[in-house]
């Protein structure tokens, strides 16, 4: 784990080498928010590229009140978002309420033969929710923030983001359900 | 099963608790299984992530932003110098010398020089503006 405050000031001061060390850090977690919301594979390491030059250009104006990468994720799901408004439009799906009665285009996941499998399956049907539920998810599970935290990054209210997770995951546990049983049977 | 306990489930499963088997029904106990799974595969990172050379590449490209943003302000420190001598120049001439054949040239070609200096920045911009797309094409 990095020293943030150590970190910082260096790259401030015009350290390069220090901001490998944070890219390397973060990249992962960056890449996690981007791909979640974009869908064009060969944009997402340009985006991930455009998070990382904000980030180097506005880090003067962290104020240590948050995790860096709570920062960091803010940055990531702003320009992912602004990314997908400007070329997507068409594809954002704004009114997730009715996520029950969702209905996927890819619901067959074939064999799903062991724990890869089923995370591929699980992140193809991912693929396909709203976004809002997507980048929960990810921010919940693959990232670890909190919902206090994913409130800072998403701008979404602590009880719209209870609820974003606990109905994408019902929804998901049930697809899973009706394929393990499948499987058994 | 009704919402509650699903609740009550994904509630266990944040916290990483863990209630006794006699405390569930078969049914509770299979949906806790799949509710399990499902934790599992969405804590799985994505692959594949970003190329190895990631990182070099975010910094190279930040280094290129410099160098480029520091050419331009050069060039526009040039500019500016090159302004004020010429005008500085214009004035003097005009100031010491009287209806001189230079004076004659610089009444009718005068107005070419700003024009001149104008059309070497938008130059110098247009320039700057093709390099950094092509940094951005190439990155």
């Amino acid at each position: 784990m990095i020293d943030e405050k150590e970190l910082i000031p260096r790259i401030l001061h015009g350290d390069m080498k220090a901001f490998e060390v944070l890219v390397t850090q973060y990249q992962g977690l960056v890449f996690h928010v981007v791909n979640r919301i974009i869908n064009m594979q060969e944009d997402k390491e340009d985006i991930c590229q455009e998070v990382f030059m904000k980030v180097h250009q506005h880090l003067r104006r962290f104020e240590y009140k948050s995790r860096l990468s709570t920062w960091i994720a803010r940055i990531a799901y702003l320009t992912a978002i602004n990314y997908s408004k400007k070329y997507s439009a068409g594809m954002m799906v704004s009114h997730p309420e009715d996520i029950e009665n969702y209905s996927f285009t890819d619901e067959h996941p074939g064999r799903l033969l062991d724990k890869k499998d089923v995370t591929a399956y699980i992140n193809r049907l991912i693929a396909q929710m709203p976004e809002q539920y997507r980048t929960v998810l990810t921010l919940y599970h693959l990232n670890e923030f909190s919902y206090q935290e994913i409130e800072e990054i998403t701008g979404m209210p602590e009880g719209t983001v209870k609820s974003y997770l606990f109905r994408g995951r019902k929804l998901l546990k049930d697809k899973l359900g009706i394929y393990l049983k499948n499987e058994v049977s | 099963m009704k919402e509650i306990d699903e609740q009550k489930l994904q509630q266990l499963l944040e916290q990483g608790l863990s209630l006794p088997d006699e405390a569930l029904s078969a049914g509770e106990e299979q949906e806790l299984e799949r509710y399990s799974v499902l934790w599992e595969a969405l804590e799985q990172p994505v692959v594949p992530g970003l190329s190895p050379r990631f990182a070099a590449n975010v910094t190279a490209r930040i280094r290129l932003e410099k160098d480029r943003k520091t050419e331009f302000r050069f060039n526009l420190l040039i500019a500016a110098v090159c302004l004020l001598l010429g005008g500085g120049a214009i004035a003097a001439l005009i100031v010491f010398s009287g209806n001189t054949p230079v004076m004659q040239l610089l009444s009718h070609y005068g107005p070419i020089l700003p024009g001149g200096l104008a059309l070497i920045l938008l130059i110098q911009y247009l320039d700057q503006k093709l390099v950094k797309e092509k940094v951005r094409s190439y990155s």
